[in-house]
């Protein structure tokens, strides 16, 4: 997948994940790459560029005599998946539609 | 390679070209991904390979440039030659300006020092001579009056020029910090330039 469109689209189905609960690097990279491959290294620009944007909001928790650190959604993290499913989805299958219609 | 080395190898390829805060967190990250990872059951060599090569991960993260700033390396070797070769010159002309400096501060002093030395004096002399004029009773009452006069102005005057002294005194010590500071925030901003 082009690279530029695939980050997008991990950003938002990172917000999805955390929309079930809290969550943690390791575990987002374990359950959202089997649909969509990240690796550790792609996933902290992601994580990075959300925080920057508010999206989400970090805690730490100790575990195991260590520290690990949390991610959680925010309201307006809440907002950015909503956008996505009624402007930039209904975008997308318009792009799809006109490409295919191309070929 | 050990969990340690990776970490190691990280700060080094990331130091110069990231700032300290984004290191910390970086290492950070990387850390507690390697945990979890052995956490998850593997060893720790393979958590290390599975993550990649230090020197890989700060290129991929330089392609994201709103996160990594470069900057600029030190001082040039050549510059610290020029800087040794240089210190007669440059030693002179800053212990110049260290004198200079001093001896402003000494001359913007001595204004208090003087009013300080004659209000001590005055209040001193004035009391002495309000307290002593009595005794000039049996000489004539004019003299005891004028005596207690004298005494009386003495005291004012000291009493004023104590009050200059604090003022100044205030107004100079705030200059002086300033003097004393200014080099060093010149330095620090350089520094802040430079690193």
């Amino acid at each position: 997948m082009d690279a530029q469109l695939k980050k997008g689209l991990l950003e938002v189905c990172v917000l999805a994940f955390l929309q079930r609960g809290d969550s943690y690097g390791y575990e987002m990279v374990k359950h959202i790459s089997p649909l969509l491959p990240i690796s550790e290294s792609t996933l902290y620009p992601i994580l990075k560029r959300l925080e920057a944007s508010k999206s989400v909001q970090t805690y730490t928790k100790s575990h195991q005599g260590r520290t690990r650190k949390y991610y959680q959604i925010t309201a307006q993290g809440n907002t950015r998946i909503t956008e996505f499913l009624t402007t930039d989805w209904p975008q997308l299958t318009m792009i799809h539609r006109f490409i295919k219609g191309g070929v | 390679m050990e969990r340690v080395d990776f970490i190691k190898e990280l700060a080094a390829e990331l130091s110069y070209k990231t700032k300290p805060r984004e290191i910390h967190q970086l290492i950070d990250y990387y850390d507690e991904m390697i945990e979890d990872l052995i956490e998850e059951g593997l060893s720790e060599a393979e958590a290390v390979a599975r993550l990649g090569k230090p020197k890989d991960l700060v290129k991929a993260l330089h392609t994201e440039e709103e996160i990594v700033v470069e900057i600029p390396r030190r001082f040039h070797p050549f510059l610290y030659v020029l800087l040794i070769l240089g210190f007669p010159l440059w030693g002179s002309l800053l212990l110049a300006a260290i004198l200079l400096m001093l001896s402003v501060l000494l001359v913007l002093w001595c204004g208090p020092f003087t009013t300080g030395i004659l209000g001590i004096t005055g209040v001193l002399s004035g009391i002495a001579s309000v307290v002593l004029s009595p005794l000039l009773i049996t000489d004539g009452l004019f003299l005891l009056f004028s005596q207690l006069g004298v005494g009386l102005f003495l005291f004012g005057f000291g009493l004023l020029c104590l009050l200059a002294t604090y003022r100044m005194s205030k107004l100079f010590s705030g200059l002086s910090m300033a003097c004393i500071l200014w080099p060093r925030q010149l330095l620090t901003n350089y520094r802040k330039k430079v690193i």
